[in-house]
């Protein structure tokens, strides 16, 4: 094997392709929470929330697609290679899941017509579903067909976007949950449930990351060297810590400390949802930075052409703003669908709710 | 398109008539001349590595491209429709060998904003800001009964172009009389461009 300079090329995807994808596949796993609530009634008082989490995380997603484009206003193009090309599908998908989803939050607005026809909204919640899960998939299959990228052409991508997208849209479904104002503490089991079912997502999702690390490092020479970058290399003070320590050690082990103490905590489901929504982020940027930083045969070019890789100041601006605009959403939607006692003025007044006890209590 | 990397010098020369026939923007490069490196000191030794687009046969920038904005034209050649292109990058993601560049701005090389120079103003009409360019064989210089820009300059002779589904062109019969390789074959590409590697033993990485 020759040894070759490792090159890093400008990356043609940055932040905003990172945080369309990271959104996609959270808006898809939101979905699929509130379309389980739909089929079981203990989880039904999170489909409300789930929808609001994820409808509005896949339209910023969108915003950030076209925020990305060299032409953005030429992107109804974007649907003519439907023969070949996964962007369209993907793009067609997307906008069908979209429309679904409003049609599906509009459900829970009680001022539409249809909005008390229970069966409507169960079928609306099952056509949103195979959406969610075939955007989920698209964002991982977008990278899997790029033949030149072993990292990302690996058919465990699309498997491991899925899994990500499931987990991340848990994490924020649990965080929108909790802050939201609600009549009853009817939230408080089923966000105890599906956070539990988070901290098995996320072994899974380290399963398929290992299985994909371990695949790539021997399939190839190049693919061996995108690994040992995010490993030991430039990407690693990212992945052990923005990955490993946020995505899988800190949710685990607050999960192993609040069992040895006998209750879950509210807090502590809040501090670990941020910290896996996070680390879903860093997952997407991940993949895509260190896959593009491959040894190709031929690398340094004569005129020494190599452009930065680190992002503008325009595109930390962008990515911010947007995120900020999905908070403003997702706050507004809080307030429009709203009831008293919060959960939030329990969390100030005792930080440590024991959610068993305190399901105990209802029940009495 | 067959180089000979046993007679490249590596002077630029390619790159330089590539960019003046071309008028290709500030920093857009549609053929360079890369260096590989390989072994270790004192034992290393370079390779000279021009090139451009391969004009794959099964192009993956053909494949993904959303907007049909690439496409083959009938000859072979890969073609990028800039009226259509939206600038997604898919095609750049897709390349396993970087020919292709995003144009997120077109500069010039004399000024910043507009430029007052008239070869710059006439050559960049033919680019929108916000889309993908790359080497097309230099399909209008081809259509006129030219040869390309980089094949017609270069001074070692190391290029030549030709009809390879011509098995009597001089271009197939000079692939089949001496060891011609394509790069990165495993990935089912199948490149329009050989080269004949030079005669100390440089291996390329495989993928």
């Amino acid at each position: 094997m020759t040894d070759t300079l490792f090159f890093t090329e400008l990356s043609p995807w940055g932040l905003f392709i990172a945080s369309y994808l990271f959104l996609g596949g959270a808006s898809g796993g939101a979905f699929c929470i509130a379309a389980l609530g739909e089929f079981k009634k203990e989880y039904q008082p999170l489909s409300k929330w789930a929808a609001l989490v994820s409808v509005p995380a896949i339209i910023v997603g969108l915003l950030f697609l076209l925020a990305d484009l060299g032409e953005p206003i030429r992107s109804i193009n974007v649907f003519a290679n439907v023969e070949s090309s996964v962007m369209t599908w993907g793009s067609i998908i997307i906008v069908l899941f979209t429309l679904v989803g409003l049609f599906y939050v509009s459900f829970w607005l009680r001022f539409f017509p249809w909005s008390n026809n229970t069966r409507l909204r169960k079928l609306s919640a099952e056509a949103g579903l195979a959406l969610a899960l075939a955007t989920m998939i698209y964002t991982g299959l977008l990278l899997g067909v790029a033949p030149g990228r072993p990292l990302w052409n690996s058919p465990l991508i699309p498997v491991l976007f899925a899994v990500s997208g499931l987990s991340s849209g848990i994490a924020l479904t649990a965080i929108i949950s909790i802050l939201a104002p609600i009549k009853k503490l009817e939230t408080l089991h089923p966000i105890d449930q599906i956070h539990k079912l988070d901290s098995y997502v996320i072994i899974a999702e380290f399963i398929v990351v290992a299985s994909l690390l371990a695949s790539v490092f021997v399939g190839s020479f190049t693919g061996s060297g995108s690994v040992t970058t995010i490993l030991t290399g430039q990407f690693s003070l990212v992945f052990w810590f923005g990955l490993v320590t946020l995505g899988l050690i800190f949710p685990l082990g607050l999960q192993a400390y609040s069992r040895a103490k006998k209750n879950n905590f509210l807090s502590e489901i809040l501090m670990s949802s941020f910290a896996i929504a996070i680390s879903g982020f860093v997952l997407r940027f991940l993949i895509i930075s260190a896959g593009y930083s491959i040894p190709i045969p031929y690398v340094a070019n004569f005129f020494d052409l190599v452009q930065t890789s680190s992002p503008t100041l325009y595109d930390y601006v962008v990515t911010i703003g947007l995120f900020a605009l999905l908070g403003a959403v997702y706050f507004g939607g809080i307030v429009i669908l709203r009831s008293e006692n919060t959960l939030l003025q329990m969390l100030r007044k005792n930080g440590h709710i024991a959610i068993e006890k305190t399901i105990k209590k209802i029940k009495k | 398109m067959l180089i000979d990397l046993s007679r490249c010098v590596g002077c630029n020369a390619c790159t330089v008539s590539c960019k003046a026939s071309n008028a290709t923007p500030d920093g857009v490069f549609f053929t360079h001349v890369d260096k590989v490196e390989s072994g270790t000191f004192p034992n290393t030794q370079v390779l000279l590595l021009p090139h451009g687009c391969m004009q794959c046969e099964n192009a993956p920038c053909v494949a993904v491209c959303p907007t049909h904005a690439s496409y083959k034209r009938g000859d072979g050649i890969v073609m990028i429709d800039q009226t259509k292109c939206i600038g997604c990058r898919y095609c750049i993601a897709a390349c396993p060998y970087g020919a292709r560049t995003y144009m997120k701005t077109i500069n010039s090389y004399f000024s910043t904003g507009s430029s007052s120079d008239i070869f710059e103003q006439v050559g960049y009409s033919q680019y929108t800001a916000g889309t993908v360019a790359k080497c097309e064989f230099c399909a209008t210089r081809l259509d006129q009964g030219y040869q390309p820009a980089c094949v017609q300059t270069c001074p070692a002779v190391a290029r030549t172009f030709g009809d390879l589904d011509d098995p009597n062109s001089d271009l197939s019969q000079a692939i089949n009389s001496s060891n011609a390789v394509q790069l990165l074959p495993e990935l089912g590409t199948n490149p329009s461009v050989y080269y004949i590697l030079p005669e100390q033993p440089v291996t390329l990485a495989k993928k």
